[in-house]
C-alpha cells in the first residue's frame, strides 16, 4: 500500500522541514504573547518588560548620541546664520549711526544757516556768506581766514558777524580768501555801548580771549551782565550787535575811568559760518 | 626725493599750524611745531640748514599771522643756527636734555615776543607769560623731546646697522 504523502513533505526536504516547524511555532508564540493586548492594550505583557526595558535602554541611548549630534550640528548651523545675521545686523547699525551723524550735523548747519540769514536780514550793505578756514599759526594774535575774498565782493575792514554778534574785521583780502581780525586781539579795537543806559566806551581787545570796555567815566552805572552792543561810530560795524557781557567791574584801578571787562558773544573756537560786510572802513 | 619728501612734510606741518581744527590744541595752546622742526633740522643738519629753515619757516608763518615785526622770522632763525652748533655735541641726547633745551629756547622766544608787544600794544607781560609763554614752553618741550629723541634712535639704529653691514662686507 502507497503510504500517504501530504504536499508539505512532499515538497519540502527533512532539514527545511524542520526550519519551518521551528518558524511555525515562533508564530503561534507570538500570537500567545501578543493576544492579551489585543484585549486591552494598557495591559503589558511579562516578557514585554524586559524587551521594552532593554529597547527603552537602547533608544534612550541612540536618542542621546544622535540626539547631541543634531544639537551640536543644529547649534553649529544656528551659530554660522547668528554670526552672519550679526555681522549684518552690525553693518546695518554702523551704516545708520553714520547716517543719523550726517543727518544731525545737516541740522546744526541748517539751524546755523537759519540763524545766520535770520541775522543778515538786519544788514542790507552785507557782501558774502563765508566759512572759517583757517585760524592763527601762532599763540600771540587772534585772527581767522575765511574762504571768500575779493572775488567774492569782500573788501579791506568789511565787518565780520557771526548769528551770535561781532566776530571781527578783515584785516587783508586775497583773491579767494581773507583774514580777519577778531575783537579780541590786543591790537582790536571799536566803539561800543551799554545796551541798558547808553553809555559809550572804546572796547579793546586784551589778546586771551576778553575785551576791556575803556573810557567809561566813574561815576556811570556799569553792572555785571550789562549787554554791550556796538555803536557803529567808528563807522566799520553797523550799530546795535551784540558784542557780549561785562564780566567785571573795577572803580579803583583808575581814578577817572572805570576798569570794565567783556566777555565776547561769540566764542571764536566755535564759529564756522559768518557773514562780512562790505568795506568802508578808514 | 628725499629733499621733496621733506619739503612737503614741512609745508604740511605750516598749514596744519593755521589749520582750522588742530587735535594738538590744549585749552586754546597750540604747540610751535615750527619751533621744534627747526631746532631738529639745526641739530641734525647743521647751523647753516638749522638758521636757513628757521628764517624761511618763520617768515611764512608771519606772513599767516598778523604780527607787525617779523618775530618768527628773526627768532626761528636764531634757534636754528643755535641747534646747529649744539648738534655738534647733543646729536644723540637723551629725552631729558632735549626737554631741558627745548623749554629754554621756547620760554626765550616767547619772552622776547612779549616784551616787544608790550612795548607796542602796552600789554602785561606778565599775563602774557602766565597765559601763553609758559604753557607754551612747556607743550613744546615735551612734544619735541618725544619726537627728537625717537628721531635720535632712529638714527643711532640705522647708524649701527650701516657698521655692522659695513663691517660684513
Amino acid at each position: 500500500m502507497k503510504q500517504r504523502n501530504p504536499f508539505f513533505f512532499r515538497t519540502f526536504s527533512h532539514k527545511t522541514r524542520k526550519t519551518w516547524l521551528f518558524l511555525l511555532l515562533l508564530i503561534l508564540l507570538m500570537i500567545v504573547l501578543i493576544s492579551p493586548g489585543m484585549e486591552n492594550r494598557s495591559q503589558v505583557s511579562l516578557i514585554e518588560h524586559p524587551v521594552v526595558f532593554v529597547t527603552t535602554l537602547f533608544q534612550e541611548g541612540t536618542a542621546a548620541v544622535t540626539g547631541g549630534i543634531s544639537g551640536i550640528w543644529r547649534g553649529y548651523v544656528d551659530l554660522l546664520s547668528v554670526r552672519e545675521e550679526n555681522e549684518r545686523l552690525q553693518t546695518e547699525v554702523a551704516r545708520l549711526r553714520e547716517e543719523q551723524s550726517l543727518l544731525q550735523e545737516e541740522v546744526l548747519a541748517a539751524g546755523r544757516m537759519r540763524e545766520l540769514l535770520e541775522i543778515g536780514r538786519n544788514f542790507p550793505e552785507k557782501a558774502a556768506a563765508a566759512q572759517v578756514i583757517g585760524r592763527d599759526p601762532t599763540n600771540w594774535y587772534r585772527t581767522m581766514v575765511l574762504d571768500k575774498g575779493e572775488e567774492d565782493g569782500i573788501a579791506l575792514h568789511g565787518a565780520v558777524v557771526s548769528s551770535r554778534g561781532v566776530v571781527g574785521r578783515v584785516i587783508k583780502v586775497y583773491p579767494h580768501s581773507s583774514r580777519v581780525l577778531l575783537i579780541s586781539d590786543r591790537s582790536s579795537s571799536l566803539a561800543g555801548m551799554i545796551q541798558r543806559n547808553r553809555v559809550s566806551g572804546i572796547l579793546q581787545g586784551e589778546g586771551g580771549g576778553h575785551l576791556s570796555l575803556e573810557y567809561v567815566p566813574l561815576d556811570e552805572s556799569v553792572i555785571l551782565g550789562d549787554l554791550v552792543l556796538t555803536s557803529g561810530l567808528e563807522g566799520i560795524f553797523p550799530k546795535g550787535i551784540p558784542v557780549g557781557r561785562v564780566t567785571r567791574v573795577d572803580r579803583k584801578t583808575s581814578p577817572l575811568f572805570l576798569s570794565i571787562q567783556v566777555s565776547p558773544a561769540v566764542d571764536p573756537s566755535k564759529v564756522e559760518e559768518v557773514w562780512v560786510m562790505k568795506g568802508k572802513g578808514p | 626725493v628725499r629733499g621733496l619728501v621733506w619739503g612737503l612734510a614741512i609745508f604740511l606741518m605750516v598749514a596744519f599750524q593755521g589749520a582750522e581744527v588742530n587735535f594738538l590744541e590744549i585749552g586754546g595752546i597750540r604747540p610751535d611745531l615750527v619751533l621744534i622742526a627747526v631746532y631738529g633740522i639745526g641739530l641734525f643738519q647743521g647751523e647753516f640748514a638749522g638758521g636757513l629753515a628757521g628764517l624761511g619757516l618763520g617768515w611764512v608763518i608771519d606772513l599767516f599771522s598778523v604780527g607787525k615785526f617779523y618775530q618768527n622770522m628773526i627768532t626761528k632763525g636764531l634757534i636754528g643756527v643755535f641747534a646747529g652748533y649744539l648738534g655738534n655735541w647733543l646729536r644723540h641726547a637723551g629725552l631729558f636734555l632735549h626737554l631741558w633745551i627745548l623749554l629754554s629756547l621756547s620760554l626765550l622766544q616767547g619772552t622776547l615776543i612779549a616784551v616787544v608787544l608790550s612795548l607796542i600794544y602796552d600789554s602785561s607781560i606778565l599775563s602774557d607769560l602766565w597765559r601763553i609763554v609758559l604753557p607754551q614752553a612747556i607743550y613744546d618741550a615735551v612734544l619735541g623731546s618725544l619726537v627728537l629723541s625717537l628721531i635720535s634712535s632712529f638714527h643711532e639704529k640705522r647708524r649701527k646697522t650701516q657698521w655692522v653691514t659695513g663691517g660684513a662686507s
